[in-house]
């Protein structure tokens, strides 16, 4: 018995280690590898370099610094877009049951379409705006679109907080509205947070309306990165090391966030 | 009467930036899917009724991706789930570094799913890639991992696999964690074999959970493009051609936004249909109100 539980430990660390972190591993390792290195197939060379992570940081020509700093800024206008519509929302739904099951389940459906079914039409209609290629309209579609995640959380967050306290603020004489700003929250000032990082990663991860929405200024990091690998071909370096630095600001907030991503993940359906 | 005006109020934002963003660009693809609708003459494309959606159903690829889409959901989604599950069980017990572990299972998860893509293709290229470095030099194997169907989806699915059980696993494992511990411990007194108690007790306790995240699964391998767009493109030919694939290259491939559109509806109809047996599943567990 004893040494059936080792030996099973044993395989489901090898199933960890070579599924879960050897890739993350690997491109790690590929970044920092000369291209001789790479090329050659010496995987045992020590032949490491920065050079790749300088190419993509500061040759020009290369769109990497542009498509971070447009990834980081539609990321948190949107992220915080999104909280600011979807909290009060949220709180109509939890506490008034507005619109009833209707507006949750359509709600929830919007959550379960493909993006790829709004995202031409969407593409068309901007560009007939002239709104094509500009990070407001990579903006306004990940607010919209995130709603749906956030209104389900925070939602999910607002259920949890007693309604005593609520009720108690109301007898001392607190309006609806105050009562929403001075109790409600900051009570669920952590949700927030939480909501606004698994919002942030969401919109950090997107392709499909990044792809069709944008052409060279408003680019981010998903679209150039991915240009990249069929254009160069051959740079595995410079491919690499565009991964990490593109992976970097997510690993580190689901890391950050872990204990609170049961309940954004399932839009807080399940009671965890 | 007060409190209700309040609660609408409080949804407006919210409500109306959602449904524009998604009402009227259904309605404007339906336009699109009636007018022969090319780069040329988008704006005055001629009326043909019904004529783009007869082409879709006439049209190979259509078929073929809507068979590869399902085949794919069906695949990676059972095989995730069977695996998280076994995962998030045998993760319930004092394990030795638990959280570490936890951790590194969460990495895929944490990456974009293009980056992932992208990083994926690295690890499977010929010249760059460790896998096929290590078939080669340890069992003399050369694999040409996107050549034939059943190599290039099988190797997509091991792909979503390694991104997605990850999901299925934190979310399973919170809800082991949160079982009540009577019954399980009920059954061990009563001498159930390890088996019994997955099969007779947790599974049923778990029901809900299983449910809730076979339906995100399946919608979101629906809907998959962004790893295999970024991977093999849909190719090569239309091998690994997903629904979502086949829209974007019919409008940005081959500039054909009439068909595309056709072809957009009838994927979103039967996205719909899937998503309200869903829907509906949940409900009647209870799950959603």
């Amino acid at each position: 018995m004893k040494l059936a539980d080792a030996l099973s430990y044993v395989l489901v660390l090898l199933l960890i280690i070579s599924c879960f972190l050897f890739p993350v591993a690997f491109v790690i390792w590929t970044s920092l590898r000369s291209h001789g290195a790479i090329v050659s197939g010496l995987i045992l060379s020590t032949d490491y370099t920065l050079e790749h992570y300088y190419n993509v940081l500061f040759m020009p020509g290369y769109a990497f610094t542009k498509a971070f700093t447009n990834s980081l800024i539609t990321s948190i206008v949107s992220t915080i877009l999104t909280v600011v519509i979807s909290f009060p929302a949220a709180y109509s739904i939890a506490r008034f049951k507005t619109g009833g099951g209707t507006l949750s389940s359509s709600i929830l459906l919007i959550r379960l379409l493909p993006p790829m079914v709004f995202a031409i039409p969407i593409s068309v209609l901007f560009q007939v705006a002239n709104m094509r290629d500009t990070l407001l309209a990579l903006i306004l579609v990940y607010t919209a679109f995130n709603a749906p995640l956030d209104i389900f959380v925070l939602k999910s967050f607002i259920e949890e907080i007693p309604i005593e306290l609520e009720e108690a603020a109301i007898v001392d004489g607190c309006s609806r509205l105050q009562l929403i700003r001075y109790v409600t929250l900051p009570v669920s000032s952590p949700g927030i947070i939480a909501t606004a990082i698994l919002t942030f990663i969401a919109c950090w991860s997107e392709y499909p309306f990044a792809l069709l929405l944008t052409i060279r200024h408003a680019v981010t990091i998903n679209v150039v990165a991915s240009q990249f690998v069929t254009q160069a071909v051959v740079k595995y370096g410079e491919i690499a090391s565009a991964v990490v630095i593109g992976m970097v600001p997510t690993i580190l907030f689901v890391m950050l966030v872990q204990k609170h991503l049961v309940k954004g993940l399932t839009l807080g359906a399940v009671k965890g | 009467m007060k409190e209700r005006h309040l609660g609408i109020l409080l949804v407006l934002p919210a409500t109306v930036i959602l449904f524009s963003v998604t009402l009227f660009p259904t309605i404007f693809a339906y336009y699109m899917s009636v007018h022969r609708m090319t780069l040329q003459h988008f704006w005055s494309a001629p009326f043909v009724g019904l004529e783009n959606y007869f082409r879709v159903l006439s049209l190979s690829d259509f078929w073929y991706s809507l068979k590869f889409s399902l085949l794919y959901t069906v695949v990676v989604t059972s095989i995730e789930i069977t695996l998280g599950f076994f995962l998030a069980v045998y993760f319930d017990r004092p394990l030795k570094g638990r959280k570490v572990l936890i951790s590194i299972i969460m990495l895929p998860m944490a990456i974009a799913p293009a980056l992932f893509g992208i990083l994926m293709k690295l690890m499977f290229n010929d010249v760059a890639g460790l896998i096929p470095y290590i078939l080669k030099n340890l069992f003399k194997m050369e694999v040409g991992f996107f050549s034939n169907f059943n190599s290039a989806f099988l190797t997509l699915a091991f792909i979503d696999i390694v991104q997605w059980t990850p999901f299925v696993f934190i979310i399973l494992y919170a809800a082991v964690q949160a079982l009540p511990r009577a019954p399980i411990d009920a059954a061990i007194v009563d001498g159930a074999s390890k088996w019994q108690l997955i099969r007779h007790i947790i599974i049923p306790l778990l029901k809900p959970t299983i449910l809730i995240v076979t339906v995100f699964r399946v919608m979101d391998a629906l809907k998959t493009f962004d790893t295999i767009n970024v991977i093999t493109g849909g190719g090569p030919g239309n091998l690994t051609m997903t629904l979502s694939i086949l829209v974007y290259k019919l409008a940005y491939t081959r500039g054909d936004f009439g068909l595309s559109a056709a072809a957009t509806i009838i994927y979103f109809l039967i996205v719909i249909v899937i998503a309200n047996l869903g829907l509906r599943l949940l409900k009647k567990g209870g799950i959603l109100a």
